[in-house]
């Protein structure tokens, strides 16, 4: 088994990437995909700190909330999906840059 | 008992009346005015359960005072009642308010019509009228400082609304103007008058505030209740007084307000608002009796008024105005009366006085709406033309110059033997001259409108005689001018029901008894009489003796004339005072408070905010990156803090 | 150095260069295959850390499900104008902030003293405990996720209605 800290870099370099691809991308598909980066970044470290930690044995709760995360994200998709071919129907675009009526 | 108790009724039925026809007035057929007339009728009809009501509690020697109330505002320690007395006083100005209210809209539903068309605003003339019934009903019966200084201020607003009714003439604006700010002047010392007493009584409760005084008792103020702060209070109290009575130096608004429509003048400016000082003194009156030099300075203001107002009313030429000051003459008269402490007398000259000034003003109107001219210089003649209208007005004109039998004969006569009795000689020498006075300008009045040659074709071409809406109320009011004056006498008091008479009922806890005295009637007989003849000497014909004693004496005639230059000192005083104070209370108001304080902070707000708008770009990205930032700068602190 | 950490290594190697993917490519489908690949590949890290079942939920979920949504709606949403920029203005911005983030995670990381287990005692997960757990003491939490699932698909559907009656 690699040591924790290993498991932890890893998934805050994956975390890191994907706020990258938050920043930088304008497709709101491709801005949905880099939070789906970050979300399994997170996962990653919610198992990595359940399994090392479960001692006593029993603790599954990381465990029970990576599935929980992994079910949530289907849901979030389904939406975000809903709401980009929503914006897309309406400004015939999905680029965030045009999409600015959140403003004074 | 139930109509002691429920004495609020007779205000609130004209107040109904004002709601019903200033919502639906422009609607009703005939502009509603058979809703007013009717709701002041039944008050009047009211009026005599209530006397009935009071009479069977007074003979059965319950004082007369009989509150009702409800508790108005009630917090910590101290509750506000506003209730309705009934006693004497207030039944005496129930029955001239009522009265008069009610013949003077009866001739009102003539008197507004031009050629059988309504006037415009017809129904808003009857809606004020109700509502100052209301409000003038409430005054003389509230039982305290509050409720009265309320409907103090209503009849003032009605006194506005109806004195502008013509709102379409400058110069009646400019009097309703005058007539509002010239009263709030006293009304404002009445107000702090008021809340001096309630300071030291804790109380606004006017049989509670009297009886306080009387007794020196205060509220955990001794050292306060000291003679001056009474006398300075019981001052303030007669400065209001003296402006809704228009005594000198207030008496100016009077002879302006007769730009209003002539009933109004009869009703308002005549029988019953201004007359609301006289009411509230009398009221008052023991507490005036304590204050002391408060007295004198009563009987002064009256006695000033009574001569200046009478010297003025021989030189006007519209015969409004010369009603105008002749009631502010007989105003002092009644305060003269109050000053000797007679209150039964002043009520007494103010019953009177109520009826047949009434009468003379709704004369005048008639002559007014028949002839469309009030100016003295072109009426005259008129004796045959309109002799019902002339033989009502010349009983009332020789009612107020004190003619036995009529009326006013034992009113002044009556104030005669008060001043005699409880006053110096020389103030009742001034009372004699003032009475010559009285009974000279109203003789001159007849003379130049009925008696006097005809000075306009015109004029005498378009009189007739008045249609009976407006004679019969002054057919009324000329009966009740002959009768009214024996009710003095204690055996047609009794007669009438009341027990003692009507002065010991009007006044009982200090009986003035009616004193016939045979010397006084007859020097007051002969001052009336040597006014009358030197009237005719003087305004007979074409007056050419009044011309040349004016020639005599040019600028004492223009000091008169110029009605001794009241006009330009209040003129004076708001140019070169009151304007220049409010001009810097604006600017301080429009630059410092308004600018800096009000809109400084807005202003700040506003312009911080729309340069700190541009950070709201409305891209996400920009949100996610702030976002990011955010907890970076929030780890990099965390970190910071645990090294 | 055991081969599982040689073989994790290897398998994070991958995510990292599929993340980068996701986000520097610029054709999105290539994008969205790159998503693939790095999901495929935190499935993988599951594996390693021994938790079978969360990396089968994560390969039939996401690698399936989630990446099929993703190709839907990139197929629906593709611009009819010509191809616009892809990265934003403040891209260099966002990457120093990117940086910046990572530098932040790792120096906490590298900070903090971890009370390290001895590797022999961690083992392989059982699904059946997993499944004991979730259906006994996270039952009413699975409950309202179910819920809350059905209602995000109720919702995702009424969101990509038309507007106008007459196009149902």
């Amino acid at each position: 088994m690699p040591p924790l800290e290993n498991v932890l870099v890893v998934s805050a370099i994956l975390f890191s990437i994907g706020v990258m691809g938050v920043l930088t991308r304008r497709n709101a598909v491709a801005i949905l995909m880099s939070v789906e980066l970050m979300l399994n970044a997170v996962s990653i470290n919610l198992v990595a700190f359940a399994v090392y930690g479960r001692i006593p044995f029993g603790n599954f709760t990381g465990i029970i909330f990576a599935f929980f995360v992994v079910v949530i994200a289907a849901a979030e998709v389904a939406l975000a999906l809903g709401v980009v071919v929503r914006l897309y129907r309406s400004r015939a675009t999905v680029n965030v840059d045009e999409v600015n009526l959140l403003k004074w | 008992m139930f109509w002691l108790e429920h004495a609020w009724i007779l205000p609130a039925i004209p107040a109904c009346a004002f709601v019903v026809l200033f919502v639906l007035g422009r609607w009703l057929p005939r502009g509603g005015d058979w809703v007013s007339i009717f709701a002041i009728g039944s008050v009047f009809v009211l009026f005599g359960f209530v006397l009935e009501a009071h009479l069977d509690a007074f003979g059965a020697g319950l004082g007369g005072l009989s509150n009702v109330g409800f508790d108005w505002l009630s917090f910590d320690g101290f509750t506000l009642r506003i209730g309705f007395t009934v006693d004497s006083i207030a039944l005496v100005m129930v029955a001239v308010v009522s009265l008069v209210a009610l013949m003077v809209q009866v001739y009102s539903v003539s008197y507004m019509r031009h050629h059988g068309r309504p006037e415009p605003r017809y129904w808003w003339y009857f809606a004020a009228h109700s509502l100052f019934a209301a409000a003038m009903l409430t005054l003389v019966l509230a039982d305290n400082f509050l409720l009265l200084y309320i409907a103090w201020e209503g009849v003032g607003l009605c006194s506005f609304l109806l004195i502008g009714f013509y709102h379409e003439r400058p110069s009646a604006v400019e009097a309703a103007k005058k007539a509002f700010v010239t009263t709030r002047l006293g009304d404002v010392g009445l107000l702090i008058g008021i809340i001096l007493f309630w300071r030291v009584t804790g109380t606004f409760q006017i049989s509670d505030v009297i009886e306080a005084v009387q007794a020196g008792r205060t509220n955990d103020l001794p050292q306060v209740m000291g003679h001056g702060y009474l006398t300075m209070a019981t001052l303030l109290v007669f400065l209001g007084a003296m402006g809704k009575s228009a005594q000198v130096p207030f008496h100016v608004w009077l002879p302006d307000a007769m730009e209003g429509p002539t009933p109004v003048s009869a009703l308002i400016h005549a029988a019953t608002m201004v007359v609301a000082g006289v009411y509230l003194v009398a009221r008052l009156l023991p507490i005036f009796d304590v204050a002391a030099g408060v007295l004198p300075v009563v009987t002064g203001v009256g006695l000033t008024t009574a001569l200046l107002a009478g010297v003025l009313a021989l030189v006007q030429t519209d015969i409004k105005r010369v009603l105008a000051y002749s009631t502010v003459s007989q105003l002092g008269f009644m305060f003269v009366a109050l000053g000797s402490g007679a209150v039964g007398i002043a009520m007494f000259h103010l019953l009177t006085h109520a009826v047949f000034k009434a009468l003379l003003f709704l004369g005048a109107g008639s002559v007014i709406h028949m002839t469309e001219e009030q100016d003295a210089g072109k009426l005259g003649g008129l004796w045959w033309r309109m002799p019902v209208t002339a033989l009502t007005f010349t009983i009332g004109a020789l009612a107020l110059a004190g003619i036995p039998p009529l009326s006013g004969f034992f009113s002044k006569d009556e104030i005669f033997v008060a001043v005699s009795a409880h006053q110096d000689d020389s103030i009742l020498i001034l009372m004699g001259i003032a009475a010559f006075l009285s009974a000279a300008y109203m003789m001159r009045l007849v003379i130049i409108t009925f008696l006097g040659p005809p000075k306009s074709l015109d004029v005498i071409r378009r009189a007739r005689e008045a249609p009976p809406a407006m004679l019969i109320p002054l057919v009324i009011l000329a009966l009740l001018t002959l009768g009214v004056g024996f009710f003095a006498f204690d055996q047609v008091g009794e007669a009438l029901g009341f027990p003692g008479g009507i002065n010991n009922y009007v006044y009982f806890p200090l009986p003035e008894n009616f004193h016939f005295s045979n010397a006084i009637a007859a020097s007051t007989s002969l001052i009336s009489l040597a006014g009358i003849v030197a009237a005719f000497w003087l305004f007979w014909g074409k007056a050419e003796r009044a011309r040349r004693l004016s020639e005599f004496a040019p600028r004492l005639t223009m000091v008169v004339q110029n009605k001794f230059y009241f006009d330009e000192l209040y003129q004076t005083a708001i140019d070169r005072a009151v304007l220049p104070l409010g001009q810097a209370v604006a600017w301080f108001d429009r630059f410092v408070v308004n600018d800096t304080g009000v809109n400084g902070p807005a202003n700040i707000t506003r312009s911080g905010a729309s340069w700190l708008r541009y950070h709201v770009t409305g891209r996400l990205p920009d949100y996610a990156l702030l976002m990011i930032l955010g907890i970076v700068g929030a780890g990099a602190l965390g970190f910071l803090v645990r090294l | 150095m055991t081969a599982t950490e040689v073989v994790f290594y290897i398998i994070a190697f991958f995510m990292i260069a599929a993340g980068l993917g996701v986000v520097l490519f610029r054709n999105i489908v290539h994008a969205a295959l790159a998503l693939i690949m790095a999901l495929a590949a935190v499935a993988g890290v599951y594996v390693i850390l021994s938790v079978e079942f969360l990396a089968l939920a994560q390969l039939v979920i996401y690698g399936a499900a989630v990446i099929m949504l993703v190709l839907f709606a990139l197929m629906l949403t593709r611009s009819r104008e010509r191809p616009q920029a892809v990265f934003g203005k403040n891209r260099p911005f966002a990457v120093a902030v990117a940086g910046g983030l990572l530098a932040a995670f790792i120096g906490g990381i590298v900070a903090t003293e971890w009370t390290q287990p001895a590797r022999d005692d961690i083992e392989p997960v059982p699904f059946q405990e997993i499944g004991d757990v979730l259906f006994s003491v996270w039952a009413v939490p699975f409950e309202v996720v179910s819920v809350v699932l059905l209602i995000a698909l109720a919702g995702a559907i009424l969101l990509s209605l038309p507007d106008d009656e007459e196009e149902r």
